[in-house]
């Protein structure tokens, strides 16, 4: 970094060395959910709904695993070390708030928002059925014809604001690229990034812990494929 | 300078899905009732179509909506851990009724040119090849009636994806999406 205005807390000066900050665990949910929202929406479009459903019973054990993972995983991956309160986000928008490793107390808006929008999406889609009875999510049996229906089109409506929220999320990532300075993209993807010296490092979670989190997404997900 | 390129990104992204959302579009709206009132005035006026292709194309608006709930009360039972076979039945018959009926539905003049409506212009240009997809899925209508009536839900699940592959086969040459 060359600039010649005092470098601001929340970037991170030279000399920064890398340290590890998002899990192989973060890393992989992030990537396979990108790419199953992805494929789930050009599946609809196409109408080739048997992929649509199971790319939507992938994506439901994706999220399960995410929210187990955010209560037992590594420390970044934690809500609880990344949910602020108001004054906290402030504070992080003046400048004011030292380095901080991993989601910044604004990001974390939206990472909670993105996972929010996703979880309620594929819990409609459980409900959904296509206009012509071909195909239909396997918990329809379990509500009345007229609220299927209701919850078909609100399946249908809501991904309008899930592509809105993962607009943000892009443009957010363009901005810290281009006028901070910050690539986020590559951290996301080897799981290290620049650091202050001193930072506190991340604390990984035992791999058993992983492997519970698995199971209970693999546990959700057949249980929902069973019933249907 | 940079929030305001922040804002216009984002105010471009939100534009963008809002242009998306624009479908939904119900086929049950009120205009097309009042056109079925349409006087000879209107007509001779080069409004719309004459009076009876709106109440068809309202009809058969409402006819096909009939049969998709009919398929989706019979995937609901057969999901069901003791399918109600008596209200599968009732769906087929339905379907069966409705099924000889459907040329009928597509006069001359009731396509894309009559207004608001899924029916593409290959029903008519393409008359021939309706027709016979018509006549597929009247024999896979009746032929799921038969299943249904021997009140074997084996039968009846074995008989359903021809009924299904029948209604596919013409919907994916001949009806548009929903969204455009």
């Amino acid at each position: 970094m060359t600039s010649s205005a005092p470098p601001s807390a929340t970037e991170p000066e030279a000399p920064a060395s890398c340290v590890a900050v998002w899990d192989r665990a973060v890393r992989l949910v992030h990537w396979l959910l990108a790419a199953l929202i992805a494929f789930a929406w050009w599946t609809a479009e196409e109408e080739l709904l048997d992929w649509h459903y199971r790319a939507g019973l992938l994506i439901l054990g994706l999220v399960v695993f995410r929210l187990v993972w955010g209560f037992v995983g590594s420390s970044t991956a934690r809500f609880a070390s990344f949910v602020r309160g108001p004054r906290a986000i402030a504070a992080y928008l003046r400048g004011r708030s030292g380095f901080v490793l991993g989601h910044n107390p604004l990001g974390a808006l939206s990472v909670l928002a993105l996972l929010a929008m996703v979880s309620l999406e594929t819990a409609l889609g459980l409900f959904a059925s296509d206009e012509d009875g071909f195909l239909s999510g396997p918990l329809v049996g379990f509500v009345s014809e007229d609220l299927a229906e209701t919850l078909t089109e609100l399946h249908a409506d809501l991904f309008d604001y899930l592509l809105i929220l993962i607009g943000l999320h892009l443009a957010a990532i363009a901005f810290y690229l281009l006028f901070r300075r910050d690539n986020l993209i590559g951290p996301m993807v080897s799981g290290r990034r620049p650091a202050p010296p001193g930072t506190e490092p991340m604390v990984a979670a035992p791999a058993s812990r992983a492997a519970v989190a698995a199971l209970v997404a693999f546990a959700v997900v057949s249980g929902v494929w069973y019933a249907g | 300078m940079s929030r305001i390129v922040l804002g216009l990104s984002i105010a471009a992204i939100v534009a963008t899905a809002a242009c998306n959302s624009g479908g939904g579009e119900d086929a049950n709206d009120s205009a097309s009732n009042q056109q079925t009132n349409a006087t000879v005035a209107n007509v001779a006026a080069g409004q719309g179509a004459p009076p009876n292709h709106k109440a068809i194309m309202k009809a058969r608006h409402d006819n096909y909506e009939e049969m998709g709930d009919a398929m989706k009360g019979i995937n609901r039972e057969l999901k069901a851990g003791s399918p109600d076979v008596a209200a599968i039945q009732r769906h087929a018959a339905l379907i069966a009724r409705y099924g000889p009926q459907i040329p009928t539905w597509f006069p001359q003049g009731s396509g894309p040119e009559a207004g608001r409506t899924r029916a593409k212009a290959e029903i008519w240009s393409d008359a021939a090849t309706f027709r016979s997809a018509a006549q597929r899925m009247e024999q896979a209508s009746a032929s799921f009636n038969a299943a249904a009536q021997t009140g074997n839900v084996d039968a009846i699940r074995g008989a359903l994806p021809a009924l299904k592959d029948s209604c596919s086969n013409c919907h994916d040459k001949f009806r548009a999406p929903e969204r455009d």
